[in-house]
């Protein structure tokens, strides 16, 4: 909304592997920008090219296989494409930290927690490593952790699911980063611990004013953290809206069937059944001809097998999908 | 004694007497060692004699109360003489586990890292393996002389290969793990993660690997001087006494049973030993047997 620049702005980023079988397009025309403070959704299945565009934003795709083939991520103004590996390694865990979906095996078994999130502090910020514990404690209690004092001398193999989640997040804030990765950060948790990490999140946010990239499936996770939200199917953006207008109004039949399949509260074996999507995620070997949803799409007309649709504008503002029969959507039958 | 500290070093404390009860391997093992270990620190004070006096009046002696093991074809004390021995056996079987799983642990880090180097280096560790440890033992002492350092170099070059491709497959499962890439997405440059992350972790199994590798050198060692390549004949050892006693075995046959069973002991305690710490840590690691 304001003339500033965003801080972080990806444009056409497309990410290929080469493999055995030909070069899969696993991210194409990948675009979305990230303003400060701002919690972003990336919502697809699996596979669909959610955590490549993440590990991309990191410069940490395997090359090779794997290569980011074009596109720019603009952070602060830098192009990250451009920039050395050393200069990466600078940028990482100090501007843009990463928590992962696995808590129990993203801790390292043979280092205390005090270690671990010390680490990341000693490396970024020059400090000894009383100073760094000290650092550590303090993300101990910002992270609500029971007992941070006694956490401090613990391995990983003694906490629990939650508590290792917590340890990572503060491993991933000790540096005050200004966005915060979090690849499924909830999926490997049981459910009321999910809801407290989902808590815990959101206070982090309000507190520290970390802009959240948040990658999941769960739109219920969604609905909790996010600002904005952006769906991603094939290797590709199908559409983008804020939260509210998503979950209410979706204009692509992908994000309607995302939405349709998930169970909601107070809802009757009898008044509502889910429905599911028809069919898998196409491979990404081949170039798809036209859209590629249309093969599942109840809606597919003859138009969607051959000409891949744009993104468009839809009615708000801020709200983009492609769809040739998005406007036909904007009517809900269901 | 460097066991027991391992082992509290690597499990929690609580833990550690349950393994102990749990893991009669590992109690029996490390006592036979220590008991090695003490024989080789305190032989002048076991009753020994000077391990090179020649008494031609003792040649043969048939063991009895004066001369526990007998003497042997020149009258040395076959006791003092194997007490002594286990000195030499002992120093080898260490300076072999460390020099081996020093140099294989570069190798095999650098190998699981870095692709280029594995090319190289495992090649060329395949080419070391393709030789039999003894032979190419031999022969790098006939290059260099026999000395102790020696058979210590000659016998850990003959081990490296091992331990390199016991590290590399380590690291290679290790640099998947999600706490790895943990560290690589919070910035920590590449030495930091091979040293902190991936370095203790393969630890365990290498701790077991070192047992194995100490007792097929105190072998080796014996092997070496039996044939008359290895330890001086003038340092006691276990394989030179057995070697001296080997042509009068049909009428003193004690020179060559004491040595040898010396040796067993020794070799079966650091088996034992070995076998214990890899149930203790981790029942799917596959030893070479």
């Amino acid at each position: 909304m304001s003339a500033k620049p965003p801080l972080l702005q990806v444009s056409n980023l497309g990410v290929t592997f080469r493999t055995e079988h030909g070069t899969v397009r696993a991210l194409q025309d990948f675009s979305y920008e990230l303003d400060a403070g701002e919690t972003l959704a990336i919502v697809g299945e699996s596979g669909s090219g959610k955590s490549v565009g993440a590990l991309a934003l990191m410069r940490l795709i395997n090359d090779p296989p794997g290569r980011i083939s074009d596109g720019s991520i603009l952070y602060e103004g830098r192009d990250l494409l451009t920039l050395s590996e050393a200069q990466m390694q600078q940028l990482r865990g100090n501007d843009i930290a990463m928590i992962f979906q696995e808590p129990m095996t993203s801790l390292n078994p043979v280092l205390t927690v005090a270690e671990q999130i010390g680490e990341a502090v000693q490396l970024h910020q020059k400090v000894d490593a009383a100073a760094a514990r000290n650092r550590a404690l303090e993300m101990l209690q910002l992270v609500q952790l029971s007992e941070p004092e006694r956490r401090l001398d613990q391995y990983p193999h003694e906490l629990s699911g939650g508590m290792c989640q917590r340890v990572m997040i503060a491993m991933a804030l000790a540096c005050t980063p200004t966005i915060l990765v979090a690849d499924e950060p909830t999926t490997a948790l049981d459910v009321t611990i999910q809801a407290q990490i989902l808590d815990l999140i959101h206070d982090i946010k309000q507190r520290l004013g970390t802009a959240i990239l948040l990658i999941t499936h769960d739109l219920g996770v969604v609905a909790e953290l996010a600002d904005r939200v952006l769906v991603i199917y094939a290797g590709r953006k199908i559409e983008e809206a804020p939260v509210r207008t998503l979950l209410q109004s979706p204009r692509h039949p992908y994000t309607l069937g995302l939405l349709g399949a998930m169970p909601r509260l107070g809802a009757t074996k009898d008044s509502t059944r889910l429905t599911e999507i028809p069919g898998i995620v196409p491979s990404l070997l081949e170039p798809i001809a036209g859209c590629a949803f249309a093969p599942r799409c109840s809606f597919a007309v003859e138009r969607c097998r051959t000409e891949a649709p744009q993104l468009r504008q839809q009615g708000d503002a801020k709200h983009y999908a492609a769809c040739w029969r998005s406007d036909d959507l904007a009517q809900p039958t269901t | 004694m460097t066991a027991a500290n391992t082992v509290s070093n690597v499990v929690p404390q609580r833990s550690a007497f349950h393994i102990w009860r749990r893991h009669p391997n590992l109690t029996v093992g490390t006592a036979m060692l220590l008991i090695a270990i003490f024989a080789a620190i305190a032989a002048p004070w076991l009753g020994t004699i000077d391990p090179q006096l020649i008494a031609p009046f003792n040649r043969l002696q048939t063991p009895d109360s004066q001369f526990w093991f007998g003497g042997d074809l020149i009258g040395r004390d076959v006791y003092s003489r194997t007490i002594y021995g286990a000195r030499v056996s002992l120093a080898v079987g260490l300076g072999v586990a460390i020099c081996g799983i020093s140099l294989g642990l570069v190798v095999g880090l650098l190998s699981g890292f870095v692709s280029w180097v594995d090319s190289v280096l495992m090649r060329v560790m395949d080419g070391l393996m393709a030789i039999p440890s003894i032979l190419l033992a031999v022969a790098l002492i006939s290059l260099t002389g026999a000395s102790l350092k020696n058979v210590i170099i000659a016998i850990s070059i003959a081990e490296v290969p091992r331990v390199a491709r016991l590290v590399r497959s380590v690291v290679l499962s290790l640099k998947e793990r999600p706490y790895v890439e943990a560290a690589i997405t919070s910035g920590t440059p590449f030495v930091s993660i091979l040293l902190r992350h991936i370095l203790p972790n393969t630890l365990a199994p290498l701790l077991v690997q070192g047992t194995y590798i100490f007792a097929s050198a105190v072998l080796i060692e014996a092997i070496l001087s039996f044939i008359g390549a290895g330890t001086p004949p003038t340092t006691p050892s276990w394989g030179n006494i057995i070697a001296e006693g080997r042509s009068v075995f049909s009428i003193a046959p004690h020179i060559v049973l004491f040595p040898g069973i010396a040796l067993s002991f020794t070799v079966l305690g650091v088996n034992l030993l070995g076998d214990g710490l890899r149930d203790a840590y981790d029942p799917r690691f596959v030893s070479r047997a």
